[in-house]
């Protein structure tokens, strides 16, 4: 064995200890592994978000667009649902988003659970209590213990539902069907603020760094924990981590401005001139501007 | 003369040195490196030779125009300083912050104000040249390591820069992007650039440069020479922990000598 410089290794250090694994137990203790499972969630939904392309790289309709007139044509619709004064036009929009994503070779299954998996959860609580008298009085339509669930109050439920559903719908289509630096792009071509775009580009690219920083700092623990460790000690260790990283963060974003600074930044980024657009785009475009009007002359009926 | 700089002194922000009264000058067209071990000072010394740091005391000279930061404040002076000079950070994460590799390539040349037509052939000349082509629609975070490298060195190589300053090149690659990185370095220093390349990797330095700057673990230049020279004078290089004193057995017979990695000489 040599020696590291010039010290050599301390006895214990050349004895091997022996340690012999337990049999398996029939019985399992439940594993408490929220860390891995929030971290692994965050992943997963940024991966999604950034890095697939699964659905953007198809052939399909909204794919063949222009990222900017698609943004546009997203934002009308997008207005147009929140014009929409009746059930009937909301579902039309619903059944449109629908359509849209099957010319646009989507899976139904995967855009409906994408869509309306949230839409209750979150919008389904929100106006949960609007369906009772208390809230939307009304013409009773059902009475549950105390409580009168009235005809409007539903009525007013389900409006909000199927707007939140058209406008989620439109909004999914947009960023499935687009790739990431594309979406970009059109943000550019809309004036958005260059300091903005660049902002929400890095940000995205960094919080994926700094997740695999974190997912490291936590394995390294999880290899060196020989007992469990209690939600206290689980917790202090945590929040010290959220220091580390906050430190290790500002750390990388002094560095990754000096990079910028060296390859010529001011503080005002330039970019490239968008290409440009074809007839489909002012086609799609001007149809989603049809749907608009079309709505707002439907709401006088 | 590219850079001179004279009796530099830099501390960081905890009060803790970096640089102590560190002289040195790099000619146009040398390939110099500034050999150290961890924490010398060699990273902060390239920030400063790329108007990135300023010292607290002693002055730089880049192309013959005193660089401070107020200077770099002029547009004019900033533009021309950055367009001839580039730097490679040594964590490409660092470096590569736009959402595909074609756009990182194309920052530098477009905040530098080239035409657009030119950025987009330079971009492919660039990406074709390294071999990274097929990459241009890539998120830097897909990469791996050495493909990393190769864009952080595109994204500098695309505005053309006289003088290339890199850190630590050849840190956390495999032998093969090793041996990519030091032909590519000697490539360019032929076609003309001047190169300065911070590093500790002894097995590259001698393919890689032709003077030698050693920075000492007390932040100060302690040898200057050539490559010959610095290299077989292991005391140096053990006073600048960049050797280190290996014992081991012989049978029963305990052996020590000093011990250094450097590479064997590449035979055509």
């Amino acid at each position: 064995m040599g020696n590291m410089g010039t010290q050599t290794l301390p006895d214990w250090l050349t004895k091997t200890e022996q340690f012999t694994l337990p049999e398996l137990q029939t019985k399992r203790r439940k594993t408490d592994g929220f860390i891995e499972k929030t971290l692994a969630g965050i992943s997963t939904i940024i991966e999604e978000a950034v890095f697939s392309q699964k659905y953007a790289s198809l052939s399909g309709l909204l794919q063949a667009m222009d990222a900017r007139f698609k943004l546009i044509s997203v934002l009308v619709l997008l207005l147009a649902a929140g014009f929409a004064h009746s059930i009937g036009l909301l579902i039309a929009l619903n059944i449109l988003a629908l359509l849209m994503a099957l010319a646009s070779r989507i899976t139904l299954s995967f855009f409906i659970r994408r869509v309306w998996f949230f839409i209750p959860l979150y919008t389904g609580i929100v106006v949960f209590p609007a369906i009772f008298s208390f809230i939307t009085p009304g013409k009773p339509l059902l009475m549950v213990g105390p409580a009168i669930i009235t005809e409007q109050g539903v009525k007013a439920a389900f409006m909000i539902i199927a707007r939140v559903g058209a406008s989620v719908s439109f909004a999914v289509l947009l960023v499935l069907t687009t790739k990431w630096q594309n979406l970009m792009r059109a943000l550019r071509a809309l004036y958005i603020p260059q300091t903005f775009i660049l902002t929400t580009e890095m940000t995205y690219r960094y919080i994926f760094l700094l997740l695999r920083i974190i997912d490291d700092m936590h394995l390294a623990r999880k290899s060196r924990v020989l007992q469990r460790t209690s939600g206290s000690e689980n917790r202090s260790w945590i929040v010290s981590r959220i220091g580390v990283l906050l430190k290790k963060s500002q750390g990388l974003s002094e560095h990754v401005y000096l990079a910028m600074l060296s390859r010529g930044y001011t503080g005002e980024a330039r970019t490239l001139q968008p290409g440009r657009a074809g007839i489909a785009d002012f086609g799609v475009l001007s149809s989603s501007l049809l749907v608009l009007m079309a709505v707002i002359m439907l709401n006088r009926y | 003369m590219v850079f001179e700089i004279k009796d530099v002194v830099y501390s960081y922000s905890d009060g803790s040195a970096a640089l102590c009264r560190v002289s040195m000058h790099v000619q146009d067209g040398e390939k110099v490196a500034i050999l150290g071990a961890n924490g010398s000072g060699k990273s902060t010394l390239l920030h400063i030779l790329d108007g990135l740091y300023f010292p607290e005391h002693g002055r730089v000279y880049a192309f013959g125009e005193l660089l401070t930061e107020e200077r770099l404040q002029e547009p004019g002076f900033s533009q021309a300083f950055r367009r001839r000079v580039g730097f490679v950070f040594q964590n490409p994460d660092v470096q590569l912050f736009s959402s595909t590799v074609w756009d990182e390539v194309a920052f530098g040349p477009l905040q530098l104000g080239l035409p657009q037509e030119e950025v987009v052939g330079r971009v492919e000349d660039v990406l074709s040249m390294l071999g990274i082509a097929k990459l241009s629609k890539r998120h830097p975070y897909n990469l791996s390591g050495g493909e990393k490298k190769k864009v952080a060195i595109a994204s500098v190589l695309s505005y053309n820069p006289d003088v290339l300053l890199l850190d630590e090149p050849t840190a956390g690659l495999d032998p093969k992007t090793q041996a990519w990185v030091v032909d590519c370095i000697i490539e360019l220093n032929q076609a003309g650039k001047t190169i300065v390349t911070a590093t500790h990797d002894l097995s590259i330095v001698q393919e890689i440069t032709e003077r030698i700057y050693v920075l000492s673990e007390e932040h100060k230049v302690i040898a200057e020479g050539d490559p010959a020279h610095i290299l077989q004078d292991e005391e140096l290089l053990i006073k600048g922990n960049l050797a280190h004193f290996h014992a081991h057995r012989h049978g029963l017979a305990m052996h020590a000598h000093s011990h250094q990695h450097i590479a064997h000489d590449h035979h055509d």
